[in-house]
């Protein structure tokens, strides 16, 4: 009886605390809408950062106050949480607000009203209306899901996206608000599956960038020196790192403030795409023409730096500046791939950078990326480059390549133009400091400039049919010193030739996706009005499919082949990847998205099972051939839509993988109950049956060559912004001494299957421990149930992976043999390493695995450095094999 | 003295042989057991003669009691004979431990109820044979305080390990219904556990290695009896996963991945007692309030000799809510970092008598060569106290688990 009634003392007393923290932050959050400007970037981040900890906060007092009834509680506590000081924080005007408390009495039973009810709670003449009822809606969405969370007893996700973007926009007020366009933000603002990072943001202009950007994060290398980057982490997942559309986002806003623009210019963009391909050479489309008033004046508006004087010199045409604003919508990737030469001219027109991840120096920005090798080691007195202020001893940073210099301080404003040429370099200094001036963040808007030859002649060439709007990137034929890596399986070309500098924004030399072409935002603008229509005509729901294609699109396209290899990637497929997993409003799109690689199972001739797994049975079987079938558990998911979504996204992104040295995927069943992978059958045995139960030794010529062609795979699936997540000898087969490499990104659908195990405990693999990255390992619980965190996998933790792969072929087992789990865990997640003092090798081969090994995920080296230096190591020459995908066939043993 | 104080070796050929180019330091020498010191007669149970048995029971230090129970079993033993899949009628699930299920089975023939552990093992037919042979071992772990042994035998991709079925169950299991175990059962069940621990270091020189509530195990006759030592490595080694779950007791040194012995076992032995004794798992350590609402505020300060403790009566009055988990789930990590990095548990002050936290505190060294070993243990005035107290473990049982006494011989007399 005591306990109880300390109990719910207790809890009276935390609902005191709720509600004081609560009127804390709600007035914080007041504050910051109302006298910082919501464009900044910062502002923005701090909100959605305290939208967040509101929904906790309110989802935490409304979970504890329905433990106590009523009738116990103090009159005050009784109303708990203040209905009005609720809508105040969702953001909704005072009117609204009044007519919304005359509505309901509580928040309690506000959230329970449909969106209908509270669409008509807030008055439909209103003229705000959408914007509001966006607000309430996912504000309560998001309180909904919390306080699922917290009601199921799961350990908080931190990655959960809880915002719901409260600061006001421009056009809101007075703009009109097309109906279509509103009902479409709010749609993709919906908020996005946490499992699936990249699609945290809600507007749809940082759905794509953030998609773009989980990719090129992803597969990009960091050099160690790159502040930029390093702020970035490799991993978007990485809870610490704010979703870079955040910023890019601010970018945008912060010269032009119409976030709200954007969804309109994205859903075209899909469509002016198209327009631009169907008049591919030809003179002005008649979509083309009719925007190019608006879209310049739209320019004008946004530029706020005048970038265009100082560009002027030297790109001629382009403009600059404008970019920014829609660069991050239009970059419709598939363009690219599908194009043909002319189709490309197209589109290099304006060759933008489109959706840079981490990049804030995408957004007004260059179109080089290439990332500074700083080094410390400088030690005269000069001048910065960055900030034309005084260096003095010991404060500055020189970086290797190009001798750029610039103060520490500096460093990370500092845009990746490594190697530009020193009149380039110049201009757009000019422009930098031109920029400074007038911007918060120098970064986010610094105007690029286009130049090059090839570029320029494109672009003048083009000019003329299609209106090049302003756009800022710099888009210059510079490769990277490292430019040689990572995709080099698939033909790469050479590094000293000019290519069009991807614009993708902070990748270090070494990332493989140097080579993409941003697609231009002129596209985009040109034809805004234009497409517009088309999306009207088409309803709603069209327009918000293109949207998604836009930008999942991208992120497809982020990888190098875009140009090369034709992918096409069509609208379901860009939904796929989009699918906001969660949400089950808009059943239309899931099914939508699974049309273009989805098998039906019925076709599908299965055959003796060959392995189980983790997460299923795996059967031989035939499908045009033969084929290995990953056929799923799927008792476990049922009832889980999240997670399901979830995977079919990641596994959509598997279809664009062709590489020799992965395992080809050929489609999958996502109907439920029928859910099923289909990739090529592996002949061979996997490296871990060589290694453990054959006790196979191999020499070192062969360990380095097995080892390289790992490191190509692994480089070209980082590349395309795949993280493999269960990189292990088991998951590698020698094909006639080729590696293929299968598995990769089903991780994740394990997690459907956790809740089979009775009792609670992780269940561990053999060997599996010895595979994760400390960080990984750390982060380890007993209970991993679906709706957890997922585990902070990324490129970084499958290069631990390799390093112990490269263990096990060297030593023939694992690291910390013997060792049980736990004492695995522990050792891991310190940063302790199996001793290599045993070990018979030469000092690179170790370095090798302490690289690989490094405790900081950052100090891990990407795969295409890795590659480098295994090539370096002493052996015969391997022979390089082309890029193109070839024919393999795969056995059954891959698949777990 | 090392830190091997008992002498163990590593008996050759034990697990598998590391490699020459293994660079595994860190890797503590498994400490192995498959060949038992103690030379066996015959492999196979069925030819050893009741009496080359009978004459090695007498070496061991058991009572009259313990000693015909033995006989009993080893007699029904050699009925039975050996073992296979279709012997068996599954009447229910025990439980689900490490890597398999545990089933209550009655042997057809005989009426016989055994505790049947399977274990799901693909291996091929050498791996297999290895590891029944290997726990062949555990025919020769004849002791009042060791689970006994049927037999083992590998069918349709599972081992099964035969049991004798002890119908008191677990110690966690016992915990959660009781909420927490009172000192003097607990005094009583550590002294069994450690002549348990005793028995499989001096006459088969190998370690327990998982001594923890669920693998100490009791019965309506008041016995108790500890299973689930590691015998097989290879069968370790085969396993196809392992769980790792909300409580670890495992040693801060074997976390660490340096040297252990069977001082490892006995910090084991140490978290256990104290988890059985607060009612719940002590890491990481419960704040005052938690203690609180489990004892009720008198506990803070005098540690007041012979405390309320002593009370064998009520299954302890089970406070609410406090046994299940620790308060806030920890990342596994979290929770074993502690292990290595916080002060050890200890039990809270003035509940319990001074032997026993003294006993505790001696079991939850961090450094094991400052850990009491067993043989100290065994001299400790709590166990030694525990002995003459002559604590009615089968009543307690009974009463707990809502069984009927199976064995007359000493009827619950303490509380009534």
């Amino acid at each position: 009886m005591a306990d109880s009634e300390e109990a719910e003392q207790d809890i009276r007393r935390a609902l005191d605390v709720d509600q004081s923290m609560i009127d804390i932050w709600a007035d914080r959050l007041e504050g910051l809408r109302t006298q910082c400007s919501t464009s900044a970037e910062l502002t923005q981040q701090e909100i959605r950062t305290l939208e967040g900890k509101l929904i906790k906060l309110y989802s935490k007092q409304l979970v504890r106050k329905a433990k106590l009834a009523v009738e116990s509680l103090p009159v005050e506590m009784r109303q708990y949480p203040s209905l009005q000081q609720w809508l105040r924080v969702v953001g909704l005007t005072q009117e609204s607000i009044q007519m919304v408390c005359s509505k309901a009495s509580s928040l309690e039973a506000l959230k329970e009203k449909s969106e209908h009810e509270l669409g008509s709670m807030l008055g439909e003449n209103n003229l705000r209306h959408e914007e509001e009822l966006r607000r309430l809606c996912r504000a309560l969405h998001n309180l909904h899901r919390y306080m699922d969370v917290l009601l199921r007893g799961d350990m908080e996700s931190s990655e959960m996206a809880l915002y719901w973007d409260s600061w006001d926009r421009h056009h809101l007020r007075g703009g009109p608000s097309p109906r279509s366009a509103r009902s479409r933000t709010t749609r993709c603002s919906v908020p996005s599956e946490d499992s699936i990072p990249y699609h945290n943001n809600n507007n749809l202009n940082s759905d794509t960038l953030g998609q773009a950007s989980s990719i090129s994060s992803l597969s990009m290398t960091t050099p160690p020196s790159t502040p930029l980057l390093n702020r970035q982490g490799r991993n978007a997942r990485v809870p610490t790192t704010p979703p870079p559309c955040k910023r890019h986002q601010t970018g945008l806003q912060s010269t032009v403030t119409q976030p709200e623009v954007f969804p309109l210019t994205k859903s075209k963009s899909h469509e002016s795409q198209l327009a631009n391909r169907l008049e591919n050479g030809e003179t002005a489309s008649s979509g083309a023409d009719p925007t190019v008033g608006s879209s310049t004046t739209r320019a004008r508006l946004s530029t706020e730096p005048g970038p265009r004087s100082s560009s002027a010199d030297i790109t001629g045409d382009i403009l600059l500046g404008n970019s920014n604003t829609d660069s991050p919508i239009n970059s419709p990737p598939y363009s690219s791939a599908n194009s043909d030469d002319n189709s490309f001219k197209a589109t290099v027109t304006s060759l933008q950078v489109p959706k840079s991840p981490r990049t804030p120096t995408v957004t007004r920005g260059m179109g080089h990326v290439i990332a500074h090798r700083f080094t410390k080691t400088f030690k005269m007195m000069t001048t910065c480059d960055y900030c034309d202020k005084q260096m003095f001893i010991g404060t500055g940073l020189k970086c290797k390549e190009c001798k750029y210099k610039c103060h520490r301080d500096c460093e990370s404003k500092v845009p990746p133009s490594c190697g530009l040429p020193q009149k380039l370099f110049d201009e757009f200094k000019r422009t930098i400091q031109a920029d400074a001036m007038t911007n918060v963040s120098p970064i986010l808007t610094r105007p690029g400039i286009t130049s090059t030859n090839h570029h320029n002649a494109i672009i003048s060439a083009t000019f003329n049919r299609k209106r090049t709007h302003p756009h800022s990137s710099m888009n210059i034929p510079f490769q990277g010193a490292d430019s040689s890596s990572n995709t080099s399986s698939c033909n790469s070309s050479t590094p000293s030739s000019p290519a069009l500098h991807p614009a993708n924004t902070s990748q270090t030399p070494q990332a493989p996706v140097k080579q993409q072409f941003n697609f231009p935002d002129v596209t985009l603008n040109n034809e805004k009005d234009v497409t517009l229509e088309t999306h009207r005509l088409e309803g709603t729901n069209v327009s918000s499919d293109s949207e998604r294609t836009v930008s999942v699109s991208g992120s497809g396209s982020v990888s190098t082949d875009s140009e090369r290899t034709p992918v096409r990637v069509d609208s379901q497929d860009s939904q796929v990847s989009d699918g906001e997993p969660g949400d089950s409003r808009w059943p239309r799109q899931n099914s939508l998205s699974m049309r273009e690689w989805d098998i039906p199972y019925d076709e599908l001739k299965i055959g003796e099972p060959i392995g189980t797994g983790r997460f299923g049975t795996v059967y031989r079987g035939n499908w045009h051939g033969d084929v290995a079938i990953k056929v799923l558990n799927m008792d476990y998911y049922l009832d889980d839509d999240k997670t399901l979504e979830a995977f079919k996204l990641e596994v959509a992104t598997f279809r664009k993988t062709r590489h020799e040295n992965l395992v080809l995927f050929m489609g999958a069943c996502m109907k439920p109950p029928r859910l099923a992978i289909v990739t090529s059958m592996s002949k061979g045995m996997t490296l871990y049956t060589h290694i453990h139960l054959r006790k196979d030794k191999f020499n070192m010529n062969k360990t380095t060559i097995i080892a390289q062609q790992i490191s190509q795979g692994m480089g070209y699936l980082h590349a395309r912004g795949i993280v493999h997540k269960d990189l292990k000898s088991k998951n590698i087969f020698l094909e006639n001494g080729k590696v293929v490499i299968t598995d990769f990104g089903l991780f994740s659908v394990t997690k459907l299957c956790y809740g089979n195990r009775k009792g609670n405990g992780l269940s561990i693999p053999p060997g599996w421990l010895c595979y994760l990255a400390p960080e990984v390992v750390r982060r380890l619980r007993p209970q991993q149930n679906r709706d957890q965190e997922e585990l902070p996998f990324s490129c970084a933790s499958d290069v631990y992976a390799f390093g112990t792969v490269w263990y096990e072929l060297l030593c023939g087992e694992w690291p910390f043999k013997g060792q049980p789990p736990e004492a695995i865990i522990w050792q891991v997640g310190k940063g302790m390493k199996q001793a290599l003092a045993n070990l018979q090798a030469s000092r690179d081969v170790k370095d090798i695995l302490i690289l690989c090994w490094s405790y900081h995920s950052e100090n891990r080296p990407e795969f295409a450095k890795l590659l480098m230096t295994l090539e370096k190591l002493p052996r015969k020459r391997l022979a390089r094999s082309p890029s193109h995908p070839i024919h393999l066939s795969r056995s059954a043993e891959s698949v777990f | 003295m090392s830190k091997n104080k008992l002498n163990l070796t590593l008996p050759p050929g034990s697990i598998e042989p590391v490699a020459a180019v293994s660079p595994s330091p860190p890797v503590p020498p498994l400490p192995v057991y498959t060949e038992p010191a103690v030379p066996i007669p015959d492999g196979v149970m069925g030819k050893m003669s009741i009496d080359a048995l009978q004459e090695r029971l007498e070496e061991l230090e058991m009572d009259e009691e313990q000693r015909k129970r033995l006989e009993s079993f080893l007699g029904q033993k050699e009925k039975v004979g050996e073992l296979c899949d279709e012997d068996f009628e599954k009447l229910g699930e025990l439980g689900a431990g490490n890597g398999g299920v545990v089933m209550k089975v009655r042997h057809k023939k005989y009426g016989l109820i055994m505790a049947r552990k399977l274990i799901h093992l693909e291996v091929k037919p050498a791996i297999k044979k290895q590891i029944i042979r290997e726990l062949k071992v555990l025919h020769e772990c004849n002791f009042a305080h060791i689970v006994g042994f049927y037999g083992a035998f590998y069918s349709d991709g599972e081992i099964s390990i035969c049991m004798e079925y002890m119908d008191g169950g677990s110690l966690d299991l016992i915990l959660k219904k009781a909420g927490r175990i009172p000192e003097s059962i607990l005094g009583t069940i550590t002294a069994a556990v450690l002549k348990g621990l005793s028995y499989l270091r001096d006459k088969h020189a190998i370690m327990h290695r998982d001594v923890k509530p669920s693998n100490i195990l009791v019965n309506s006759a008041g016995e108790i009896k500890i299973c689930d030592f590691g015998v097989s490595g290879q069968l370790i080694d085969s396993m196809a996963n392992s769980f790792v779950g909300t409580r670890s007791y495992m040693s801060p040194e074997r976390l660490q991945g340096t040297h252990y012995s069977v001082q490892s076992d006995i910090w084991s032995l140490g978290l256990s007692l104290v988890e059985m004794a607060i009612g719940m798992y002590p890491i990481p350590s419960p704040d005052a309030r938690t203690l609180a609402s489990i004892f009720g505020p008198q506990q803070n300060q005098s540690p007041a000799e012979n405390a309320p403790a002593n009370n064998v009566s009520t299954p302890t009055s089970q406070s609410p809510a406090h046994n299940a988990s620790s308060p806030r789930p920890m990342a596994i990590f979290e929770l074993l970092d502690y292990i290595v990095n916080e002060p050890p548990p200890k039990l809270p002050p003035g509940i319990f008598t001074n032997s026993f936290t003294d006993f505790v505190d001696r079991c939850l060294k961090k450094n094991p060569a400052e850990r009491a070993d067993l043989k100290t243990l065994m001299n400790h005035e709590w166990i030694r106290k525990a002995e003459l107290e002559n604590v009615d473990i089968a009543g307690w049982v009974c009463r707990t688990m809502d069984l009927q006494p199976t064995t007359p011989t000493r009827l619950a007399n303490v509380q009534s």
